[in-house]
């Protein structure tokens, strides 16, 4: 579904300074904050992840897949997407660790969490009043929660400013 | 329009949320012979070891057949299909008529044919209607044995020993997961059992179920006689096909069907572990009777059956699996035979860590993983859609397949990514 909000990464703009990363984990600690994030245990996990490729810095996360993998294979039944926003959700509830979703994703953004025993993936902070933490943390602007009309138009107006980007 | 699906687990369900993505309106009959609502047969190996609590198995949420106006018949076997005049024989006597039907109707335990299998206490392990009895039977079980080294087999393995049944995994091959994994593999995996008290025997083939009404022990081809109140055997699974019976449908060890999930009766469908289909990889005709294959095909077949073409563009050989902690992924042709392969293994013993990549020319067509599993979609996706790997065939062999890996084939090779997920990485 092209209306679907999810996190769109501009390759061209990321550094790899990895503040996505960190901003997840406390996104997703029991504290909230850096500090108690830091100390606690089991260590609470990222969910978006700095890859590279050459030159070039990809933060990944879950596609929000129109045909999502991961429900088809899920034989717990823990995963969902989403009739009205079209987000792939992952019920933790339900989830039993059977790692079939970690062997389908086409982008290895489901992952398994060694300390619960459950699969991993971005849930675009569902319940955070101020957002998607990676988006809101990126010093260089390079994530964007939105459409992917949205991230074209981003895109764009960077163009118009004259800020020329190189595409990943 | 009526609708109607014979099986209510990966395949059924699929189909069912496929044919309502297009049409919400016609009439839409689930028939199932077990009485419960759509559950996880996958995971009763789960419940068993007590990963999951009891009765956690519900594959959607209680209101999924009201909300997608299913009419669903539980409990009731159809005996027998007339193709011609449309209708389903049901053993209550009702008969149901179709203008499109899917038959998901799974696979059975394969049998062993071996003397005293009747015995009270001998099971196959496919349905929660298996799981009530075994649990049932292992209230005074001391001992228990698993005939079959496979996921599933040694799922049933954890699971008995779960309840304090002193357990025997034994198998013919000489090592376990033999049909997925190496020797090495197998080695590690039987020491890993053993050390949490499972013995695995080798080698070995059945004899005999031995006792009164209720086995009371096994004896193996070698002598040995191992006591046992429970027996679990997993030998894989047959395709039921009886009830292509006086049609039309041409059956080779399962139903086969074109790439519309379509059989030789034009308003039949067939999908899930009852289906023979093309191996992606390996091009071979075969029955992959793993869920995201069943779940697909029935999704495949939902929107055929409702109007809207898909193709289904083969199934695929996968196996994923957690042990005491440690987990394992088998995807594609992981044990090749014949000549033009290239294979490469690792094993780190310390870390618990193994992996194994096979390929054949320029293309990966297996993989193993062992302990740390991360990455394995990117792998399975490659073999899938059958991607010239050779620009990062070094990075793959050093360990590297994250997806940022494959990226510079997504922008060379944009014919192998036209999802539009694929695009949206390379703003």
């Amino acid at each position: 579904m092209n209306d679907t909000k999810k996190i769109f990464a501009i390759s061209g703009l990321c550094t790899g300074c990895r503040t996505c990363e960190v901003a997840c984990a406390v996104a997703h600690s029991k504290s909230n904050t850096i500090w108690g994030a830091i100390t606690e245990l089991p260590a609470p996990r990222y969910r978006i992840e700095i890859q590279t490729v050459g030159e070039v810095k990809l933060p990944l996360n879950c596609r929000q897949c129109d045909e999502p993998d991961c429900l088809f294979a899920c034989k717990a039944g823990a995963v969902s997407k989403d009739p009205e926003d079209g987000q792939v959700k992952l019920n933790l509830d339900k989830c039993v660790g059977c790692w079939m979703c970690v062997m389908v994703c086409p982008f290895g953004a489901v992952t398994p969490d060694e300390g619960s025993s459950k699969a991993l993936k971005c849930d675009l902070c569902e319940g955070r009043s101020e957002g998607p933490a990676c988006v809101s943390s990126c010093p260089t602007h390079a994530l964007i929660y939105g459409t992917i009309d949205n991230a074209r138009a981003y895109l764009k107006n960077l163009g118009n400013k004259g800020i020329v980007i190189k595409s990943a | 329009m009526r609708y109607v699906i014979i099986g209510n687990s990966a395949a059924g369900i699929g189909a069912v949320e496929a044919i309502r993505e297009v049409d919400q309106e016609s009439d839409l009959t689930v028939i199932s012979d077990e009485p419960e609502t759509a559950y996880s047969r996958a995971l009763i190996s789960y419940e068993l070891a007590g990963w999951i609590e009891k009765g956690r198995l519900d594959l959607r949420s209680p209101d999924f057949y009201k909300k997608n106006k299913v009419e669903i018949r539980l409990g009731q076997r159809a005996v027998k299909i007339n193709a011609i005049k449309k209708t389903i024989q049901l053993d209550s006597d009702d008969q149901v008529h179709f203008d499109k039907l899917l038959l998901a109707v799974g696979g059975s335990p394969q049998k062993t044919g071996v003397k005293g299998e009747d015995k009270k206490g001998v099971f196959g392990f496919r349905t929660y209607g298996d799981l009530l009895q075994i649990y049932d039977t292992i209230k005074d079980a001391k001992e228990g044995i698993v005939l079959g080294g496979g996921c599933v087999g040694l799922q049933a393995a954890s699971g008995l020993h779960h309840h304090n049944v002193k357990t025997h995994v034994v198998i013919t091959s000489p090592h376990l997961l033999s049909q997925v994994a190496d020797p090495e593999c197998g080695d590690y995996f039987q020491e890993l059992f053993e050390n949490h008290g499972i013995q695995v025997k080798t080698g070995l083939s059945t004899s005999e179920f031995k006792g009164g009404e209720r086995v009371e022990s096994v004896l193996f081809n070698d002598g040995t006689e191992l006591p046992a109140q429970v027996v679990i055997t997993g030998k894989g699974v047959k395709p039921n096909t009886e009830l292509t019976e006086g049609t039309g449908i041409k059956v080779d060890w399962g139903i086969k069907t074109d790439n519309r999930m379509q059989t030789d009766e034009a308003d039949i469908y067939a999908a899930g572990d009852v289906v023979v289909s093309t191996d992606r990889v390996s091009n071979e005709e075969t029955v992959n009777a793993v869920w995201p294959c069943a779940y697909e095909q029935g999704r495949v077949a939902g929107f055929n059956m409702a109007g809207a073409e898909r193709i289904y563009d083969g199934s695929m050989r996968m196996n994923a699996a957690d042990f005491f902690g440690v987990s394992f992924i088998s995807i594609g042709i992981v044990k090749p035979k014949g000549e033009g392969y290239e294979m490469h293994s690792h094993f780190n013993r310390s870390k618990g860590r193994y992996w194994k990549l096979v390929f054949k020319g320029n293309a990966l067509v297996g993989a193993v993983l062992i302990g740390k599993v991360d990455g394995a979609g990117v792998l399975h996706n490659l073999m899938r859609k059958r991607v010239d790997i050779s620009d990062i065939k070094d990075d793959l062999l050093a360990g590297h397949y994250e997806y940022a890996k494959i990226l510079p084939l997504v922008r060379k090779q944009g014919d192998d990514f036209k999802e539009t997920e694929y695009e949206e990485t390379l703003l």
